[in-house]
């Protein structure tokens, strides 16, 4: 099937923030006995609910199938802080055979300096043809 | 770096931890909090639709796990970077085993970092994570 989604889209820069109750709830849900203290460096997992970064994911799986999260990355500059906002530029690239959504995002403060890498790999599953890492009967 | 500061050594090993097991209520709750709503983590007739025998935990709440499992060992450091790849999935009501060890020490920029190789492995011993953490001396 030919693809309708473009192989590279790019979106920002789009603001995003460490609200300090999502930073609670984030901490609170992920092992942290703590719930007071600078957002994880997971964090940035929680602006994938953008829809300016959603809304693609949700038409690629429309269009090729399940995104199932393959591998993740942060890499950071300088810590995130609570209760701030940053800008985010956002690039999502397609890849076929195997389908994949890249998604990288480069974050910064709104002083321009640069904080942070993110890289989400997305594998897109077609139910047709369900790969047999993922059929879970190993674990 | 300050002068009471002992960084770590190669081949340390964190203590191991166990996360889970994870139940519905418990995906649904990392899904509210992380915003990954996807079906497979929180519908089980759709993830068995997708061949799995249950709910599988989102691999990125085992990835975050190694955080605090890191500040349980050195509070003095700081994840500066964080990478994992997702391998067989842990599956509702299981655990999953957290291990980690220093690997590498560089100095950049006049202070060390640390490179920590991470794994966690399912219950049955099968691999679900790899990844790495790079930890330095925490600024505050």
């Amino acid at each position: 099937m030919e693809s309708v989604t473009p192989p590279v889209q790019r979106a920002g820069p789009l603001r995003v923030a460490t609200a300090p109750d999502a930073v609670r709830l984030f901490r609170s849900q992920t092992g942290w006995r703590e719930l007071d203290g600078p957002p994880p460096a997971s964090f940035p997992v929680v602006w994938m609910r953008l829809p300016e970064i959603g809304e693609p994911i949700r038409a690629a799986a429309q269009e090729v199938g399940l995104p199932v999260h393959e591998a993740q990355h942060f890499d950071y500059a300088r810590p995130l802080e609570t209760g701030r906002d940053y800008d985010l530029m956002l690039e999502l690239r397609r890849e076929n055979d195997p389908a994949r959504l890249i998604a990288t995002a480069e974050v910064f403060d709104l002083d321009g300096v640069f904080v942070a890498r993110i890289v989400s790999t997305l594998r897109l599953i077609d139910p047709k043809n369900i790969p047999a890492p993922l059929r879970g009967g190993k674990s | 770096m300050s002068a009471d500061f002992s960084p770590p050594r190669p081949g340390e090993k964190l203590p191991p931890q166990t996360v889970g097991p994870f139940s519905a209520a418990d995906l649904a709750s990392y899904a509210d909090a992380s915003g990954d709503s996807n079906p497979l983590h929180l519908d089980l007739e759709f993830a068995q639709g997708f061949g799995f025998p249950a709910r599988p935990v989102h691999g990125m709440r085992l990835l975050a796990a190694f955080e605090p499992m890191l500040r349980d060992w050195r509070p003095d450091l700081a994840l500066i970077g964080l990478r994992g790849q997702f391998l067989t999935p842990v599956l509702e009501q299981q655990t999953a085993n957290l291990t980690a060890r220093v690997a590498k020490i560089e100095q950049a920029e006049g202070r060390f970092v640390a490179l920590l190789r991470l794994m966690a492995h399912t219950q049955d011993g099968a691999p679900a994570l790899m990844g790495e953490g790079r930890i330095a001396q925490r600024d505050d």
